[in-house]
């Protein structure tokens, strides 16, 4: 085992107020940028993330509630190669720098990077950095998968600086004005994100002033300490041994293969990627960067979920992926939609662990969630752009059944129907939870949804999904049954995915989200919540008898009018009594 | 009126002298007596009692009249009341089973929610259960457009047969939520008339006149918790008003909402969503009445009691407001955890910290404390009821800052050696720490936490925190105001008189207030300028006949207008004030300006779109008599030299992080215009201040004791 030897002691309730108040500072600046950044899918969605960091570019902390963990881990990587272009001895005062090229930032374009070196006087004191995905950055249209190259996935960013000594600088303004589809929003979300840095920083430097201290990095080597200690002793309880998972699902032509293989050795643990599919000639390539931020995530989740994320709870993995696959991606491969596969790395990384931590995985999820974009012909009468998330089911828990609609591993936030109504031409006909799309299990994974909306108005609308889980369903664990599987449709035939389809008027699409992974054996299941089930409409009758082998009495059926808990006893069926009573 | 004039604006008769304001709390239910004639205040405080709330305060009235020697309970001109039963039947779950009908396809908006996991890394959270299960939730075939027109009327024997299943399922109360129908209410109303017919004893909500507003998830959640707590409520207040008729008070019964008014008993029948957060709002509203009558037009109202604290940003004297708030948070008091509520409220932060909450040592080594507390069983360690998990009240006495023999004036011993032992063993040990060490440590990182909430909420609302000073009070608020307010660099902060029934006396200066919200989500320049003003005058008109109803002619009415504006493209709201004379451009500029003041910097080019307009109107706001009654007598009474010094004794000073020698005062000994240099400690009988070096407290002549950092 490494032995960590312990630093001149540093007062230990200074190093908690320090954390908290740095904490509460990165927080306050993650509202402001959201709450004035335009993108919906940054706004609305949370997909975007700040951190602060000291001045060797070690993450110290970072906002709590960003949704995105791509760039939550992105962020770092994405520091540490703008400090290589310009080292923070050649920046000054009033310096903000703008980048976001793909292989060093969270993995493709539209996630731009700014990042604001924090000064008290003319000495650097720490960097904030945030990061958004703003709604578009050029190239081929809503992260499309056609692109044959990187190039064709947008305007790139080598590290500039946006504003020079406090001097904005047009010209790169106009570089981004002149090379994206909605200029007014991706300025305004850069602004936000210029603004949140620009406040945040006046505030650490007053904190400091404060506290009397002129760096960060003592206490910052503290916390990391803390937290390399406190993922050390976690990994080390988990059993040495090799653990090996893998995970098949869509492509586009083919499909593709994520294995990964985990070593666990005393307080180490390393997570290798190879045994996975090769690059492809389509956009959905995942550099390094985005790959290790979800990897690291899944570990996250599964050994210390309450250890806030720095760089000192990272010291003690090592994550690596062979040149050449799928999920390390080099220039020129194409990334635009990297997304779909990088977030189904936590997956397999779970189902790898299934055996070492059994108590402390969960069941497949949607992986990364549905982004729909829809937009206008060029030329059309009535202009319009607009996107939304749409979540499938949770893997179900060790402990407790999957929750419904939600992203997993991110954790963005959709936009609701009436909203999307009035700013497009779509009309919904259903958003409703699927029967049956749970995966069976001791506990049921979380059931995904249906989305049926039709096209109105007089003209063709530019249609894409990044729909994924079409032909391998998330699967089960610890002998749980996979959930549904994804499908689309339209009502004039087949619907691809993650490219663009020109739709006409009068178009009925159906977009079913798969059902999250079940845990354990279902014919476990306590039979009371399968019949709670039945009488909800998560599981239909049928399923009840064929995967969980519980065959339910016709008092049941005479409940779907609604008396049926009157023949029954058992858990929440006690609670509505009560409910009913009162 | 002026404030400091003897009587109180609206309540002149001389024989209807008496106005009352009570407030049930989880703990205790306060009560307040004003004298109209004299201006002076007296002050009860009874246990809650749970199972009927209003057996407490109506107990709690009666001793207080026959105290004060009131013969006759028709001598009580107004009684105000606030009451938590909405927001605990819904914690509680105590509502009758309760059904849905939304738009054929749209009846899981409320399971579904926004789609998001309110904490990335926990596996294991949890979801609040949606108040309809999904097995009493039904779709009607109907259909509204964006723009209000209906392509799909109502199948009436679609949804009959739906109203049926309901029936049969035993629902007794029905909340109605179609798409769109703040557009067009007409669907809606269609199905309410089939309901009353098919359920003819159930309670029906209509999402278009409980919030009329765009977007289905928070507006279905409110209208279901509308209709869910509405017969209780109903109940309630029917038991409550015999019981003061028993007592000979036929007074006009006045209900405070989450918004900062008061309204009929009636108006808290129909909607009874709207007095969910009614005792923390009329705590704000006190917090800024007090604002007002000693000209400090902005500052931070913090409440802090035995579980959490809870803290308002009051803006130009009035709290600031939301138009969204969450009740029944399951999941460590984590923003997401809980069921959105749309309706009009002050904008209060809530923080899973106070008195009671257990400090311990994570997994990192590090320092929490929060958000399990120790409640008020078995209490902090220092209670002597069992507890053995260390509280912030075991930190604030170890430091010296609480007076073992004084706690409630004295009611409770508080056992130092169980709290010593309790921090000894839970923080001091695993952190290799003295005891008082690790006390300090709890005490300021409990600061942190509270401010870091602060500086977030400020933040959110688009203000700068260091300008603004900190009225504090509940149990455990003044002895944390100075650590707090050195943190945000608070100018000042300052203990009003009855800290400890601040919710009660707030709600003698709460104005009657209805509010009323219009949707229209379109581009301000795109827009057909007459249907503003219509819309203003429909619900004007309709504020007019409710303020009529409730007593008030209406050249004592006044209204707020506001927008919630936008960016077009954004997806945040900014509720700015509004001066309709001035039309779409001075809207629009006025939008510009608190952007700016919010965020920073403006967008020039980028048109700006209305998502809601508003109008509250208000009745006229009742002035207070300056300070008076239990307080300032006893202020008169002991106006001697040093009559205030009680003693000394050590309490811990952070900056030189050693005991010192502290004089300890007695707050109502204190004289108007006496100056006290920290450290210091000033006590009264539910609560302590603590007053930091360097600082300097004294007392107004509102016997408001301000502490000046």
């Amino acid at each position: 085992m490494t032995s960590l030897a312990a630093p001149a002691r540093v007062d230990p309730i200074l190093v908690d107020v320090f954390w908290t108040r740095l904490t509460s500072l990165v927080n306050a600046q993650d509202v402001a940028m959201r709450r004035s950044a335009f993108s919906p899918i940054v706004r609305e969605a949370a997909d975007c993330s700040i951190g602060i960091f000291d001045t060797r570019g070690n993450l110290v902390v970072q906002a709590v509630t960003s949704g995105a963990q791509g760039q939550i881990f992105g962020l770092p990587a994405a520091l540490q190669h703008a400090l290589r272009r310009y080292p923070l001895d050649q920046l000054a005062p009033g310096d903000v720098l703008i980048t976001n090229e793909p292989y060093s930032n969270s993995g493709h374009q539209y996630d731009v990077t700014v990042i604001t070196p924090v000064f008290a006087g003319d000495r650097p004191v720490a960097i904030y950095a945030s990061v958004a995905h703003v709604g578009d950055i050029g190239g081929l249209p809503a992260m499309s998968v056609q692109g044959k190259d990187v190039f064709e996935g947008g305007l790139i960013l080598p590290v500039l600086k946006l504003y020079s000594r406090g001097v904005r600088n047009d010209d790169v303004y106009r570089i981004i004005e002149s090379n994206v589809r909605l200029p007014v929003d991706v300025i305004g979300d850069i602004n936000a994100m210029v603004g949140a840095t620009e406040v945040g920083s006046r505030r650490l430097v007053e904190f400091l002033t404060e506290v009397g201290l002129g760096s960060i990095e003592p206490i910052a080597d503290e916390i990391f300490l803390r937290c390399e200690r406190a993922m050390r002793a976690a990994i080390a309880a988990v059993p040495d041994g090799t653990y090996e998972g893998t995970l098949d699902t869509d492509g586009i032509d083919e499909p593709i293969r994520l294995a990964v293989r985990i070593d666990v050795r005393g307080d180490e643990m390393s997570l290798d990627f190879s045994g996975t599919s090769p690059i492809s000639r389509f956009s959905m390539n995942v550099p390094f960067t985005f790959t290790r931020a979800y990897a690291t995530y899944a570990v996250k989740c599964a050994l210390t979920p309450e250890i806030p994320n720095n760089q000192g709870s990272l010291r003690s993995l090592r994550i690596s992926a062979p040149d050449g696959c799928i999920l390390n991606a080099k220039s020129p491969a194409g990334v635009a939609m990297r997304h779909v596969l990088g977030q189904l790395v936590p997956d397999a990384v779970l189902s790898a662990l299934a055996k070492a931590l059994p108590g402390r995985v969960i069941g497949q999820s949607i992986g990364g969630v549905w982004f729909q974009s829809v937009s206008s012909l060029t030329g059309a009468s009535k202009p319009f752009q607009t996107s939304w998330l749409a979540a499938g089911g949770m893997g179900a828990r060790p402990n407790k059944d999957g929750l419904h609609c939600v992203g997993f591993p991110t954790a963005l936030l959709t936009v609701s129907t009436e909203v999307i109504e009035h700013l497009s031409p779509l009309r919904f006909r259903r958003r409703e939870m699927l029967v049956d799309s749970g995966g069976p299990g001791r506990f049921r994974g979380g059931c995904g949804q249906l989305n049926t909306f039709e096209v109105t108005g007089d003209a063709p609308v530019v249609f894409l999904t990044s729909a994924d889980r079409l032909r391998f369903p998330p699967q089960g664990i610890i002998g749980g049954r996979p959930g549904g599987h994804g499908r689309l449709s339209t009502s004039t035939g087949p619907l691809r995915s993650k490219e663009p389809v020109v739709l006409e008027p009068g178009v009925v699409v159906d977009m079913y989200l798969p059902g999250g992974g079940g845990y354990g054996d279902p014919r476990e299941r306590d039979r009371d919540l399968v019949a709670e089930d039945v009488l909800d409409g998560f599981v239909s009758r049928d399923a009840a008898e064929h995967d969980y082998g519980v065959r339910l009495d016709a008092a049941i059926q005479s409940s779907e009018g609604g008396d049926a808990d009157k023949h029954r006893s058992g858990g929440q069926v006690a609670d509505m009594r009560r409910v009913s009573e009162t | 009126m002026k404030a400091g004039t003897s009587s109180v604006a609206g309540y002149q008769t001389p024989d209807r002298r008496f106005v009352i304001g009570s407030d049930i709390g989880g703990t205790f239910t306060d009560v307040v007596l004003l004298d109209v004639v004299t201006g002076s205040v007296r002050v009860g405080k009874i246990l809650t009692t749970p199972d009927d709330p209003s057996a407490a305060v109506a107990q709690a009235i009666q001793e207080l009249l026959a105290a004060h020697g009131v013969p006759d309970g028709s001598a009580v001109r107004t009684v105000l009341h606030a009451t938590t039963l909405a927001a605990n039947a819904i914690i509680e779950r105590k509502g009758p089973r309760t059904g849905l009908l939304a738009t054929d396809g749209f009846t899981d908006a409320i399971e579904i929610r926004d789609e998001s996991r309110y904490d990335p890394f926990d596996l294991f959270l949890e979801m609040p259960s949606p108040l309809v299960p999904r097995r009493l939730r039904r779709g009607v075939v109907e259909r509204t457009q964006p723009d209000g027109t209906v392509s799909l009327a109502l199948d009436r024997s679609q949804a009959g047969a739906q109203l049926e299943a309901l029936r049969d399922a035993g629902v007794e109360a029905v909340a109605v939520s179609l798409l769109h129908s703040y557009a067009n209410p007409q669907n809606e109303r269609a199905l309410a008339l089939l309901a009353r017919e098919i359920l003819p004893h159930a309670e029906i909500s209509l999402s278009s006149e409980v919030v009329p507003e765009i977007r289905e998830y928070p507006r279905t959640s409110t209208t279901i918790a509308n209709v869910y707590v509405q017969r209780l409520m109903a109940d309630y207040l029917q038991r409550l008003r015999e019981r003061l008729e028993r007592l000979g008070i036929d007074a006009e019964l006045l209900v405070m909402q989450s918004n900062g008014g008061v309204c009929t008993v009636e108006t808290a029948c129909r909607f009874p969503v709207r007095v969910v957060e009614s005792g923390p709002a009329a705590g704000a509203l006190g917090a800024s009445y007090h604002a007002r009558q000693t000209g400090r037009s902005d500052l931070l109202a913090f409440d802090m009691g035995g579980t959490t604290a809870k803290a308002a940003v009051i803006a130009s004297g009035e709290p600031r407001r939301a138009t969204e708030f969450e009740v029944a948070r399951i999941w460590r008091f984590k923003k997401g955890s809980g069921i959105p509520l749309k309706t009009p409220v002050v904008d209060l932060v809530e923080i899973g910290a106070g008195g009671g909450s257990i400090s311990y040592v994570d997994g990192v080594g590090r320092l929490r404390v929060g958000p399990e507390s120790a409640g008020s069983r078995p209490g902090p360690a220092c209670y002597g009821q069992g507890g053995t998990a260390p509280t912030v009240t075991d930190a604030d006495l170890l430091l010296g800052y609480l007076d073992p023999h004084f706690f409630l004036g004295g009611k409770l011993t508080l056992d130092v050696d169980a709290a010593t032992r309790a921090i000894s063993r839970h923080v001091a040990a695993p952190l290799g720490l003295d005891v008082f060490e690790a006390a300090w440590g709890i005490h300021k990182l409990v600061n942190e936490t509270m401010a870091g909430a602060l500086l977030t909420a400020a933040t959110e609302s688009g203000l700068d925190v260091r300008a603004l000073p900190i009225c504090a009070f509940g149990g455990a608020g003044p002895v944390h105001s100075d650590g707090i307010g050195r943190i945000l660099r608070a100018p000042e902060f300052f203990v009003p008189p009855f800290a400890g029934v601040a919710s009660a006396l707030g709600l003698l200066s709460a104005p009657i207030k209805f509010d009323f919200v219009r949707s229209a989500m379109r581009r301000l320049r795109e827009l057909d300028w007459s249907t503003v003003t219509r819309a203003y005058a429909e619900m004007e008109d309709e504020a007019r006949m409710m303020m009529s109803a409730a007593g008030l002619p209406g050249e004592q009415v006044s209204f707020q207008r506001s927008a919630d504006l936008r960016y077009a493209g954004q997806g945040y709201e900014l509720e700015t004030p509004l001066e309709l004379e001035q039309g779409r451009e001075g809207v629009a500029s006025a939008f510009r300006r608190t952007y700016v003041q919010a965020y920073g910097r403006e967008m020039p080019d980028v048109p700006v779109e209305v998502v809601n307009w508003r109008v509250a109107a208000v009745g006229i706001t009742p002035t207070l008599p300056r300070g008076s009654g239990d307080a300032t007598s006893a202020m008169t009474a002991s106006d001697k030299h040093d009559a205030a010094l009680k003693g000394r004794r050590p309490t811990f000073s952070g900056v030189k992080r050693a005991f010192e020698d502290t004089p300890v005062y007695d707050r109502y000994s204190l004289s108007p215009g006496r100056s006290i240099a920290g450290p210091a400690i000033v006590e009264e009988r539910e609560s302590t201040t603590l007053v930091g070096e360097g600082a300097t407290a004294h007392v107004d002549d509102f016997a408001n004791l301000v502490v000046r950092l």
